[in-house]
């Protein structure tokens, strides 16, 4: 194809074509800088909101099942408040799944029921819906439950040589939910592990289902210093060290150059072991604790609970020896089971992220209290918990309030404080592998309850219909069509530019159309020549604009954080956004942009290549 | 009797912009294979539109041409263009940016010819016109006498039946002009083409077989 040809050589910038040149170069720029910031746009709010509703829906589900006002008043609800069997209570959710019966009302021995009660109905409805679901395939259904109660955890901090931790208090009220995705767990770090060695400790317990759970490998020493064994010294090895004396007596020895603030006498020397014996200023000493101070690394190796094998390097030189983990600090270690990691706990609560950027820790024990019936009526009820990790709640509103928590415990909680209250959630949560499945598999639920007549009793949502999701899911989508609109409009002006570009050229090549017209080209040859023309400028541009984007993506988090550094604060916060931004190119973001630029360039086209298809042949040869 | 290449009948061309103007009327002109013919007449008469008439590349007001045995019409004289004339003009129009060779191959481009297959027969083409060498430079870089021999080789390259010349000397200096003229005369000669050149130039218009002089609107045959 001789226009491919032409179309390129016109393309190629000349100093003759000044003008022309630089135009088309301004034009692949700003096409480039639309795609670009396009692009990087789509992507990263793609990312954010696949990881936002990751987040929502390990909260809760991608479907639920909640219950409706014609549950509530339905004669299968409302009889356990007139029936002996049933306490005269209304149950929950999952007491009526584990319900022997389906209606619990004697008319033998149970009160009369109130003119104009719901007519009775012999469907058992939570169970009916249970078994519909268990029919669908892929899918997976629990009941979920929410509980208000308080929460109260005791963080015991610096421990200290003596055991004797400092207590912080966080008290607040929460929301109890059970949850069994674990999607958003953050990471557990090596304070956790610290925190848990030292609450087991201080606790007089066992370390060794902590050691079968995680493998410590590396441990760093207190600032405040550590108390070193003995053997840790080499035969044979000098270093230089500090004595502190009381009077005469020499109470302990250092071997940093720290500043020391107590009253003490210092005397700067050398320690040595010679034959076995630990000599300071070649004086023998006994029982004299040694303290390293500042952070000493050393690798550890398992051993018994809670013993260690270290390997560190002090002034210089290797020392090593067996000792326990008290006192020292986990520097780095890895989760070796996590099966024996998450039994480590006793009634373990996993909470958002807001509690541990208060200080909290994994291992921090605490208590939930919640109102109940008693065995004298209501009263305070208790039952300690235990920081089992946290997670990120993304941007619920009230997802800073919820702990996630054993179903046992939020049933307990639960059913002690079930007071028909209806503004806490429940129902049947409906997982699956695939979110973009959820209004299918909403559909087929919807579908089976309607078989079986249960679709007035539930609510049936997917996760972005959810009261707590759907403004934000309807923002964001509103933010793309804005932004969609914005950048087809930006895209079209970028292409106005080519317009100009192509209307000069053709102007320019007047001649040139006019010799091709004359050796026998079409007039569409022609209009295809300044067609393509346009096309490549707005492909080159979009090329260009996807490079930038694709290199920008993978160091978003790099620039993001030059730029922070630069303005003294995070440029997306991480309570809102993730903790790392999506670096993956959204495809359907490509596609949109590439589509958008290609039938924009190509508009752009249109005109100068029909104004080039129109030159008088003979006229254009005859001026020349 | 030669076949006949272009017959042009009663062709008439009027202007209605800016103020109504026949520049002629009733030309009729035929030509055959192995005839050149010259239109010689003062400036202003309508030579180049006449020619640009007969070549396809302006539409008369009336009248019927045939080329090639064929009547021109709106869709197929592009075609006619393409493969049964070829045309020199006094400003060489030749693509700058395009090299000799590329420009040679220009109209078997448009014809959508393998051009692989083609650029044996370009480069001998190349030789004969003596740009061989200069078959990588971009045009603008020729002298005048080159890009001529040249806008002549691409008149060639895709054997039309006719060439029709406009002022092919007009830019050039003697010699140079000779050697245009001896191409041109001796293609018609030898492959028994037809030509017809519009010129001013008495020696050009001699080496012709037939002229005709386009004076007040007619088209008359005469002799120099």
């Amino acid at each position: 194809m001789y226009e491919f040809a032409v179309a390129r050589k016109y393309l190629i910038p000349r100093v003759r074509q000044l003008s022309v040149s630089i135009i088309s170069l301004i034009s692949v720029f700003v096409i480039a800088t639309v795609v670009w910031l396009s692009i990087v746009f789509f992507s990263v709010q793609e990312g954010i909101e696949q990881s936002w509703t990751e987040k929502m829906v390990a909260l809760t589900a991608p479907v639920r099942l909640t219950p409706t006002a014609a549950y509530y008043q339905s004669y299968y609800y409302q009889i356990d408040a007139y029936s002996e069997k049933s306490n005269f209570a209304n149950k929950s959710l999952k007491e009526k799944l584990e319900s022997p019966v389906t209606d619990p009302y004697d008319p033998s021995t149970d009160s009369a029921l109130p003119l104009g009660f719901a007519p009775k109905s012999d469907i058992d409805i939570v169970k009916e819906t249970k078994s519909s679901l268990q029919k669908l395939p892929n899918v997976t259904s629990s009941i979920f439950e929410t509980a208000s109660c308080s929460l109260k955890l005791k963080l015991l901090r610096d421990f200290g040589p003596q055991n004797s931790p400092q207590e912080q208090v966080i008290v607040t009220n929460a929301f109890l939910m059970n949850s069994g995705q674990k999607k958003t767990d953050l990471p557990v770090s090596a304070k956790d592990i610290t925190n848990l060695v030292e609450q087991t400790l201080f606790h007089q317990l066992s370390l060794a289902p902590l050691f079968r759970a995680v493998t410590i490998s590396q441990v760093i020493t207190p600032t405040e210093g550590w108390k070193m064994p003995p053997s840790f010294l080499q035969e044979g090895q000098t270093f230089s060290a500090i004595g502190h004396y009381s009077g005469n007596k020499l109470l302990y020895i250092t071997f940093s150059e720290a500043e020391e603030t107590s009253a003490l006498q210092r005397e700067r020397g050398s320690l040595a072991k010679k034959n076995g014996l630990l000599l300071f200023n070649a004086q023998e000493i006994h029982n004299t604790p040694l303290y390293l101070e500042g952070n000493i690394s050393f690798t550890a190796k398992q051993q018994d609970a809670p013993k260690l094998e270290l390997q560190g390097i002090l002034q210089g030189k290797r020392i090593q020896g067996t000792s326990s983990i008290e006192g020292l600090q986990v520097a780095a270690f890895s989760i070796a089971n996590p099966d024996s990691f998450a039994k480590l706990f006793n009634n373990p609560i996993v909470l958002p992220k807001g509690f541990k950027d208060a200080g909290a820790l994994i291992g921090d024990e605490g208590h939930i209290s919640y109102q109940g019936f008693g065995t004298t009526g209501m009263q305070d009820l208790r039952s300690s918990v235990q920081v089992a990790g946290f997670y990120d709640p993304g941007i619920i509103p009230i997802g800073g309030k919820i702990i996630l928590a054993p179903p046992e415990l939020v049933s307990q909680v639960q059913s002690s404080t079930f007071q028909d209250d209806r503004s806490l959630p429940t129902g049947f949560a409906v997982d699956f592998p695939d979110l973009k499945m959820a209004h299918m598999v909403k559909a087929e639920i919807v579908k089976s309850l309607e078989a079986k007549g249960l679709n007035k009793y539930w609510n049936v949502q997917t996760y972005d219909e959810y009261e707590f999701t759907k403004d934000i899911f309807q923002q964001m989508k509103s933010d793309k069509n804005l932004f969609s609109l914005i950048s087809v409009i930006i895209t079209i002006v970028a292409c106005s530019n080519i317009i100009s570009m192509l209307i000069i050229l053709v102007h320019d090549k007047r001649k040139e159309i006019a010799i091709m017209r004359a050796l026998g080209a079409t007039k569409k040859s022609i209009a295809s020549i300044f067609g393509l023309c346009g096309f490549f400028l707005g492909m080159s541009g979009s090329l260009l604009g996807t490079l930038f984007a694709i290199v920008t993506l993978h160091n978003l988090n790099a620039i993001l954080g030059i730029i922070g550094k630069l303005q003294g604060f995070e440029v997306l916060s991480s309570t809102f956004y993730a903790n790392t931004l999506p670096s993956e190119v959204s495809g359907s973001a490509l596609l949109f942009v590439i589509i958008v630029s290609a039938i924009a360039s190509m508009i752009a086209g249109i005109v100068p290549a029909i104004q080039a298809s129109r030159i008088n042949t003979s006229e254009a040869l005859r001026n020349e | 009797m030669s076949k006949i290449v272009l017959e042009a009948q009663k062709i008439a061309k009027t202007f209605t912009h800016p103020a109504p103007l026949e520049l002629f009327c009733d030309i009729s002109l035929k030509v055959a294979q192995g005839q050149s013919v010259a239109i010689v007449g003062r400036s202003g008469e309508g030579k180049t539109t006449l020619l640009h008439i007969l070549g396809t590349l302006d539409t008369p007001t009336s009248g019927r041409l045939e080329v090639s045995g064929t009547e021109v019409t709106l869709h197929n004289s592009h075609l006619l263009r393409n493969q049964h004339i070829g045309f020199v003009f006094q400003a060489f129009h030749l693509l700058d940016d395009a090299t000799v060779l590329e420009n040679l191959l220009l109209p078997l481009a448009i014809a959508r010819a393998n051009l692989k297959q083609c650029l044996p027969k370009a480069l001998d083409l190349l030789k004969r016109l003596g740009l061989y060498e200069r078959r990588a430079l971009h045009a603008l870089k020729l002298s005048g006498g080159e890009k001529q021999r040249l806008a002549i080789g691409r008149a060639f390259i895709s054997n039309p039946d006719i060439i029709l010349a406009d002022e092919p000397t007009g830019n050039l200096d003697h010699q140079t002009a000779e050697e245009i003229q001896a191409l041109l005369f001796d293609w018609v000669k030898d492959k028994q083409k037809a030509m017809i050149c519009v010129t001013h130039s008495q020696a050009l218009a001699k080496r012709c077989d037939a002229t005709y002089l386009l004076e007040s609107g007619t088209l008359t045959p005469t002799s120099l």
